[in-house]
């Protein structure tokens, strides 16, 4: 029998004052952020390969001004410190919010005199971004979009007639366009498409939960279609799966479709009565690996030995130019980042355990049945062809 | 006393055990007064559908049924739970309280020898008393008898728990060490209201300090969510738990029998509880309350709790006590295996290939289920026969029991031995023990707290927080109310009151009857509308015309006093509604309806938007559809005349 | 003590044993061995048996008796077993001696009568009985001897949940060589945080991450160390829950896995049906889900099982505390540690 009492609940007491939720959650939140902008090597103090660097806060970064560059725009700032406290979830949340500041930034971007505006403002931007590489992780989509934004700043013609007013106009529009066609249009065709590959009585098992995912669900049930959904629980993806719930209450409460949960660890146990797995993918790589929440490797291997499809769901504006073959093959600048590393205080001595939160992996292609995205159904190794034919892309690609 | 520490005396863990409730039964007033056959048994309304036997001698049902502890529960014993909770964790003593006098105690004493109980090195003894009433008499009693020494377990009727006490008991005897005066520590565990396991009618609330957990406020039933704190005992860091309720179990210190002796007008814990806060300035006693979100602790109070808590046990919240640990049974007792959908069966069940046997399961040893079965949140004890296409949900059956083929039941408990006839539909809430029938009942159970209703707060009940719904409650209030207000709309038509005066009436009647603004339409169209039903003793003989004549007589009497009911859209749909209502239940009103519309369209009460909208939602009450069809003529002049004039827009 | 005394006190400790066992008080399979094999030592030392029939016989129904009170549990019928096979050698031993030609063959047909009564058969089931009781002592510590064999320098080992069999053994590695050790905490309970402790204290590079993460560090990993909590018969493991993934991942990438047990863990038990169901235990779904989320609750169906099945291939070697065999040969140990029928 379980004796053990639960020492939480003996801390009552007020709740924080007059600090604002994330303040406090930055200053509780260690280390792991890289000094220098761009890149940094990290020791390698294990076989591993694993940044041991000592920590700084966000929040003094930008403070300290005399060597770095000039510090963090505050609008960018907010947002770094929200990615990084994970209050911002989700590849297209991050994207679009920080899409969001970027028009900000762009419309209240005052032009120091006798420059061109498009060339300061790109460099203005680019200089920001690196800054805030340095202080959240920075997903596929952010960098994709800001990729975006940047080329399209480049293409654009300054010519006599237009005023700094109009300019900014354009690019704001192009910014919406973006994000609607690129991010909510997209999630509403993989939902066309997915809905293919729903049928009643399906018992689908569900992980990573992305946006794509949740509205392809809700599609379904809203439709009437009958099925079984089996949620992957893990401790750091309770978030997403109270979404999902909340939304889908209403199919649940009606019978529509049922609903059960397994531990991570039980997944087996579960996965020989499913049908198909359903995974968000956070992005894609030209050899064919999809880069989802950690486990969606296990996953699909799971899946494979027992013969189940395994569908990933992913916006084309998630596709990326990389071909990693494991997590440790990315890049510092995403895998410093993917780390989210977590080390006590006392990192330097031996005694403790490393405990490092791995938040992603990418999962190799022959594991992905396919991959449902907004312009078709796609074999996973399709990424060259695609990132080929679509246009805009890849001018600025390696540049950040 | 309250010393923390052991002293030369043996420090010998005892527990007091309740076996029931004193009376008051978890399934409603009326299985209790079967409990007490020598109780009254005025007003036995057997609805039956079944087997019934009427004469008095013969309603006594045997003890074995009635007395509580002994109820089923995951197809143990309720006490089963108690017990194992209790000797687990190192309990040495147990005194067992029955009320129901020596058929119960006998019953009871039998059961502990039956099973495992008695074998173990724990000292079990019952004590049967008829004289006690309540929790005061008994813990009188037992501080009489002098038998219990220490600080002491006091565990309710009903209560199952996973957690091991002793560590709760050191905590008891920590906050004695820095608190002399601490004579009772509850254990409160976090369920939210709505929760499934949570009584619609619990709303116990609980005002601690924060840094101590001592209770500075107590209580179980406040109307709204407001909880009084007197302003002596108000400290620096409060906490108020709203989401917690009782579990049942509470750790005392041994002068808490005395307190009860020494106080006659203690008879519940409620009691205790209010009593010690009024005095602690005087007597310097406190009660500590521990709050637990982690482990399972519950108490069965009413019958949703029943059902709700056997769901917890199918699903396992209740680990290890769980029905395929097999804790407390003799060692040929059947073991039950889990399978899939939290189906636990014994290995020797016969199941038909196409029975569906749902979510949380329990079916005991030798039963058989016939084809086409559907079986969901359940249990059935040993040697049923479920006939074929039998739907049974949210029951607890016992042991052998027959069930006719085609018959339907829902939400009951069939005690051991019961037959149902084929084709029968045993509806929910009901008994069924040794033939005979019982309607159980959600009650309120406990007292009425004291803190006065103030009357000038009627708007607060708007910006009140989201009630729990309780459906008994709210139905009979409403029904009260309604009737009030038909009185009161009568006395004004006949004895020719001033509308004012009525309108105060109206007023009263609801702060008095805890109704929101919003329900007073209702009542008061259905009065008008009822009045001359009242009045005429004749009226539904007459001709119609006479009867629009009348009516129209009352509504033209009240014309101005619907505006100040009906102001926004909602109130005109609470209007539709509860003529749709009346129409439904009165016959005679359905012709009557279209004209009724009509007026109130005319004088402009309701508003032809909203009157359309009703007529095209469809509505779930059987019969909605031939009522509209009998104002289909008036919804086409309706539209129609919005085509031809411009029809005011009559929105507010 | 009194023949009477002597018969109480193995009643009473089988009836505490039993007991303990049905209020689901599990404890570490190595416990409930020792606690089974105390009691079989009082049983053996009492009067209440005159030949080796009827210990065999007391032997098997406390087996079958032990194993109804708790179905996931085999190591107390694992033990008493194993005895039962013990009492036949030293049955056939004790009669045969003497006899200069004498072929001990346990499986032939002749059918041996066990009622015959030896006098100092009760000598040698005792001293069988301490055998056995050191070697479940020091079960850790001679499969820990191996351990150097195995771990080569600067390897990264992973292991998954805690085994302080694998504890052991990994502290007795890194005294010879460096190497570095990833812990898998395995949910619902994460155990494995203790283990990185305790290593780490030992001056091990530990590294702990979550279940999920394993996939993406597996292409990393040298080798896989793990405990289980029983090797079935076919050469097949019940492990902790999460272990067939990780396993299963293992194999895709071509990582050895070596399981380490002690010889009370084998158990005659077969996976059953098609599905390869295992007697599993379900516990309460506090960890996964929060009780108080009411509309979750009644909507949702969480299972919580310990155990998983993991199946023989994904197994490269079984260290027992009596040698290395491959999963093939397990066949061959269960006959040899067990009777047939």
């Amino acid at each position: 029998m379980d004796c053990k009492e639960d020492s939480k609940s003996n801390s009552g007491g007020p709740p924080a004052e007059d600090k604002s939720r994330d303040d406090v959650r930055a200053q509780r939140k260690p280390n792991g952020w890289q000094k220098q902008p761009g890149r940094a090597k990290p020791k390698k103090e294990s076989v591993l390969q694993l940044s041991t660097t000592p920590n700084r806060l966000p929040e003094q970064i930008s403070c300290c001004s005399a060597e770095a560059s000039p510090p963090l725009h505050p609008l960018f700032h907010s947002i770094a410190i929200k990615i990084s406290n994970n209050v911002i979830r989700g590849a297209n949340s991050r994207c679009v919010k920080l899409l969001g500041a970027i028009k900000d930034f762009v419309q209240s971007y005052e032009l120091p005199p006798g420059t061109s505006w498009k060339h300061s403002l790109s460099a203005d931007l680019k200089a920001s971004m690196d800054l805030l590489k340095t202080q959240c992780p920075f997903a596929i989509s952010m960098s994709n979009s800001l990729d975006f934004v940047l080329s399209s700043l480049h293409n654009m013609n300054e010519g006599e007639d237009r005023s700094v007013n109009d300019l900014k106009g354009d690019l704001l529009k192009m910014i919406d366009q973006y994000v609607e066609e690129k991010v909510e249009k997209a999630v509403e065709a993989i939902v066309i498409y997915g809905l293919e590959k729903i049928a009643p009585g399906d018992k689908i098992m569900v992980y990573s939960i992305t946006e794509a995912v949740i509205a392809l669900l809700l599609k379904a049930a809203e439709n009437g279609i009958h099925f079984e959904l089996i949620v992957i629980q893990t401790p750091e993806s309770m978030e997403e799966i109270s979404e999902l719930l909340n939304k889908l209450k209403n199919p649940i409460l009606n019978k529509v479709i049922e609903v059960n949960s397994v531990n991570f660890s039980n997944a087996l146990y579960r996965m020989v009565h499913c049908t198909k797995l359903l995974l968000g993918g956070h992005g894609l790589f030209t050899n064919g690996g999809v880069l989802a929440q950690a486990g969606s490797g296990q996953l699909a291997l799971l899946a494979a030995t027992y013969n189940k499809p395994a569908l990933f769901l992913c916006e084309t504006f998630k596709f990326c130019d990389r071909s990693p073959l494991d997590l440790f093959s990315l890049d510092e600048f995403i895998s410093g980042a993917m780390w989210n590393q977590n080390q006590p205080e006392n990192s330097k001595n031996d005694e403790e355990p490393f405990e490092p939160k791995i938040m992603f992996d990418v999962t190799p292609s022959t594991l992905v049945t396919v991959v449902i995205t907004d312009i078709d159904m796609l074999p996973s190794n399709s990424v060259p062809v695609v990132l080929r034919v679509q246009e805009g892309r890849s001018l600025v690609k390696n540049a950040s | 006393m309250g010393k923390g520490e052991v002293e030369e005396q043996e420090d010998i863990f005892q527990a007091i055990l309740l076996a029931d409730n004193f009376g008051v039964s978890i399934f409603g007033s009326e299985w209790a007064d079967k409990q007490n056959p020598g109780g009254n048994q005025f007003g036995e309304d057997d609805e039956d559908e079944e087997i019934t036997q009427n004469k008095s001698k013969e309603d006594e049902i045997a003890p074995g049924f009635t007395q509580e502890s002994l109820m089923h529960l995951g197809n143990r014993k309720l006490i089963d739970y108690a017990l194992e909770a209790l000797t687990v964790s190192g309990v040495q003593e147990i005194y067992i309280f029955c009320s129901t006098g020596t058929k119960g105690g006998d019953a009871l004493k039998a059961h502990i020898k039956d099973s495992k109980w008695s074998d173990l090195t724990v000292k079990i003894q019952v004590i049967c008393s008829e004289d006690c009433q309540s929790l005061g008499d008994a813990l009188r009693e037992l501080d009489a008898k002098g038998t219990i020494r220490n600080d002491f377990i006091l565990m309710s009727t009903g209560v199952i728990t996973n957690k091991g006490l002793k560590p709760w008991l050191e905590m008891h005897r920590a906050t004695m060490k820095s608190d002399k005066g601490a004579v009772m520590t509850l254990v409160h565990r976090v369920v939210p209201e709505g929760h499934r396991s949570r009584s619609s009618n619990s709303r116990t609330s609980v005002v601690v300090d924060a840094s101590t957990r001592k209770i500075l406020a107590y209580n179980e039933r406040v109307p709204e969510k407001r909880i009084k704190v007197p302003l002596a005992s108000i400290k620096e860091e409060m906490e108020v738990y709203l989401d917690t309720v009782d579990s049942g179990i509470a750790i005392c210190s041994s002068s808490v029998l005395p307190l009860f002796t020494d106080n006659f007008d203690f008879a519940n814990m409620v009691d205790f509880i209010k009593g010690i806060l009024m005095n602690e300035e005087i007597m310097g006693n406190t009660i500590y309350v521990h709050r637990l979100e982690k482990g399972y602790a519950n108490k069965i109070t009413d019958f949703d709790t029943y059902l709700g808590i056997s769901n917890d046990i199918m699903e396992r919240w209740t680990y290890p006590l769980v029905p395929d640990m097999p804790f407390g049974s003799n060692p040929d007792d059947s073991i039950y295996s889990m399978n899939f959908n939290f189906v636990y069966k014994v290995t020797d069940v016969e199941c038909a290939r196409n029975a569906m046997i749902g979510p949380n399961v329990i079916i005991g040893s030798k039963s058989k289920l016939n084809e086409g079965v559907q079986i969901s949140k359940s249990s059935i004890g040993n040697n049923c026969v479920i006939g074929k296409n039998v739907f049974i949900e949210h029951c607890q059956i016992g042991n052998n029991v027959k069930i006719g083929d085609g018959s339907k039941i829902v939400r009951s408990i069939l005690l051991d031995g019961s037959i149902i006839k084929a084709a029968s539909s045993v509806g929910p809430m009901v008994i069924i023990a040794e033939g005979q029938t019982c309607k159980i009942a959600i009650e309120d159970t406990f007292e009425k707290s004291d803190d006065e209703e103030e009357s000038d707060d009627e708007d607060d009940f708007k910006s009140e927080g989201s009630f729990a719904p309780e459906p008994d409650n709210q139905e009979s209030d409403t029904k009260r109310f309604c009737a009030e207000v038909l009185e009161s709309i009568l006395r004004a038509f006949t004895d020719n009151v001033d509308l004012d005066n009525l309108a105060v009436e109206i007023h009263g009647s609801r702060t008095a009857n805890f109704m929101y603004f919003d329900d007073v339409p209702n009542a008061v169209v259905k009065g008008i509308v009822g009045v001359p039903l009242k009045l005429y003793p004749d009226f539904e003989q007459m001709p119609p015309k006479t009867q629009w004549d009348k009516t129209s007589e009352v509504m033209v009497r009240f014309k101005k006093l619907m505006p100040q009911y009906v102001k926004t859209d909602k109130a005109q749909k609470i209007v539709l509604q509860a003529l749709e209502e009346h129409a439904l239940d009165n016959a005679y009103f359905r012709p009557l309806l279209m004209k009724v519309l009509h007026y109130y369209y005319d004088i402009d009460i309701l508003s032809q938007e909203m009157i359309l909208n009703w007529y095209k939602t469809p509505s779930e009450y059987t019969g909605a559809a031939e009522l509209r069809k009998m104002v289909e003529k008036f919804i086409e002049w309706l539209e129609t005349a919005s085509e031809e004039s411009d029809s005011e827009d009559d929105d507010e | 003590m009194t023949t009477a005394s002597k018969e109480s006190q193995y009643m009473a400790l089988l009836q505490q044993l039993e007991t303990s066992l049905k209020r689901g008080r599990y404890v570490r399979s190595h416990e409930l061995a020792t606690r089974t094999l105390r009691l079989a030592e009082k049983y053996v030392q009492s009067d209440s048996w005159k030949n080796a029939e009827e210990v065999m016989q007391w032997l098997e129904n406390t087996a079958d008796r032990l194993t109804k009170a708790a179905v996931s549990e085999s190591a107390p019928s694992n033990v008493l077993k194993r005895l039962i096979k013990t009492v036949q050698e030293d049955f056939m031993t004790r009669k045969n001696k003497g006899k200069l030609h004498t072929i001990s063959r346990l499986d032939s047909d002749a059918k041996v009568d066990y009622s015959e009564e030896l006098p100092d058969l009760r000598s040698d089931i005792l001293g069988a009985i301490l055998d056995l009781s050191s070697e479940l002592e020091n079960g850790a510590e001679s499969i820990a001897e191996d351990a150097e064999k195995h771990i080569n320098a600067n390897e990264v080992i992973m292991t998954i949940g805690r085994s302080r069999t694998v504890e052991a053994f990994l502290k007795r590695a890194a005294k010879v060589n460096k190497l570095e050790v990833i812990i898998v905490k395995c949910g619902p309970f994460y155990q494995g945080k203790d283990l990185a402790k305790i290593l780490s204290k030992s001056k091990i590079k530990t590294t702990v991450v979550n279940d999920t993460a394993a996939f993406s560090l597996m292409s990393r990993v040298d080798k896989i160390v793990i405990g289980t909590h029983t090797v079935l018969a076919n050469g097949g493991l019940k492990a902790i829950a999460g272990c067939h993934q990780i396993l299963l991942t293992s194999k895709y990438f071509n990582v050895p896995v070596l399981v380490l047990a002690a010889s009370y863990k084998l158990s005659p038990e077969y996976p059953f049906s098609a599905e390869m169901k295992i007697t599993n235990r379900f516990v309460s779904p506090e960890e996964l889900i929060d009780y108080k989320n009411g509309q979750m609750i009644d909507n949702v169906q969480v299972y919580a099982p310990v155990f998983d099945y993991v199946p023989p291939e994904l197994v490269s070697l079984f260290i027992f505390n009596m040698g290395s065999h491959a999963p093939s040969y397990i066949h061959r140990l269960l006959h040899d540690t067990y009777t047939q029928g």
